[in-house]
């Protein structure tokens, strides 16, 4: 059995679970051209339909629309901050996984809102003993209630 | 290029690759965007002190790097995302990350034309550092 700080890993376990589906107050942002478009910019994209207003306006979306992991956009100060706890005698964290399931398309102008909740909490061993998993999910919908998307990410403190 | 049609895809068949090649400074610039600043990303001394060689790539932007490789292949306006994951295995440093994918299914379900790929990301070993995958529904021309 591994102890940290007198912690044994299923008591921080436990005391993590005590956050578990508490939703976080939704945070409200903005979507402006100009951030879509920086996005696609610093991230080197070069798909005009993210970031060419001209272009775009002549396809099928009538204007720019948002780049698939324009989704992460929504997560700060939601995750980590108010989604995990990271508050237990673990010295590392690190960010395991991402999914992603996408609903309407983003476009200037939308208002979004994000959810968050923390949705599970495991241990797994590994090679170098027990690991701590948390998992924290981001809902968002825009300005008419329609699903835009769910960010699931896993973390793993050892 | 002219759009792919659903049925000239194949199950098995490989996108083309993609490479980038992230600097340290267009990892300052997706901190900036992403409004990402956690020390790993920008800060080599700190990074040196835990026993790595350099600031490690965010995984957000590499996962943005595999979305773009599909997006290459099959633009927005040809086809719609629905889903997509990765699981970061290895840290990533900057340098050249090469990114692929390939067809492990191709389905028709209620009317809808899906495709769903397997991607990875690579370093210039051919390691891979970063493994997902991504589901697509074709849309009407």
């Amino acid at each position: 059995m591994t102890i940290h700080d007198g912690m044994t890993i299923e008591e921080m376990a436990e005391k993590v679970r005590k956050s578990l589906y508490i939703k976080t107050e939704p945070v409200i942002f903005e979507v402006e051209k100009g951030a879509i478009q920086r996005y696609a910019q610093y991230t080197g994209e070069t798909e005009r339909l993210f970031f060419d207003e001209d272009h775009a306006r002549k396809g099928r979306f009538g204007g720019i629309i948002a780049p698939p992991t324009f989704l992460s956009w929504f997560l700060k100060g939601i995750v980590p901050d108010r989604v995990f706890d990271y508050d237990v005698p673990l010295p590392t964290v690190l960010h395991t996984d991402d999914i992603v399931e996408h609903g309407d398309y983003i476009r200037p102008g939308d208002r979004i809102s994000a959810v968050g909740e923390l949705t599970d909490v495991f241990i797994r061993e590994g090679r170098n003993g027990p690991m701590l998993f948390e998992t924290g999910d981001v809902t968002l919908h825009n300005q008419n209630d329609a699903f835009v998307g769910l960010v699931r990410t896993i973390s793993v403190l050892f | 290029m002219l759009p792919l049609i659903f049925e000239e895809i194949a199950e098995g068949q490989d996108i083309p690759p993609l490479v980038r090649e992230p600097s340290s400074q267009d990892l300052v610039k997706f901190a900036a965007v992403a409004e990402d600043f956690s020390r790993q990303h920008w800060d080599r001394a700190y990074m040196e002190s835990l026993g790595f060689p350099d600031v490690i790539v965010h995984g957000w932007l590499t996962l943005t790097y595999m979305c773009q490789a599909v997006t290459a292949w099959l633009p927005p306006d040809h086809a719609r995302i629905l889903r997509y994951e990765a699981r970061h295995k290895r840290p990533i440093f900057p340098g050249r990350i090469i990114l692929g994918g390939r067809v492990a299914r191709k389905t028709e379900e209620n009317g809808a034309r899906l495709l769903d790929l397997d991607l990875w990301a690579q370093d210039a070993e051919g390691q891979v550092m970063t493994s997902g995958a991504i589901r697509l529904q074709m849309l009407d021309p």
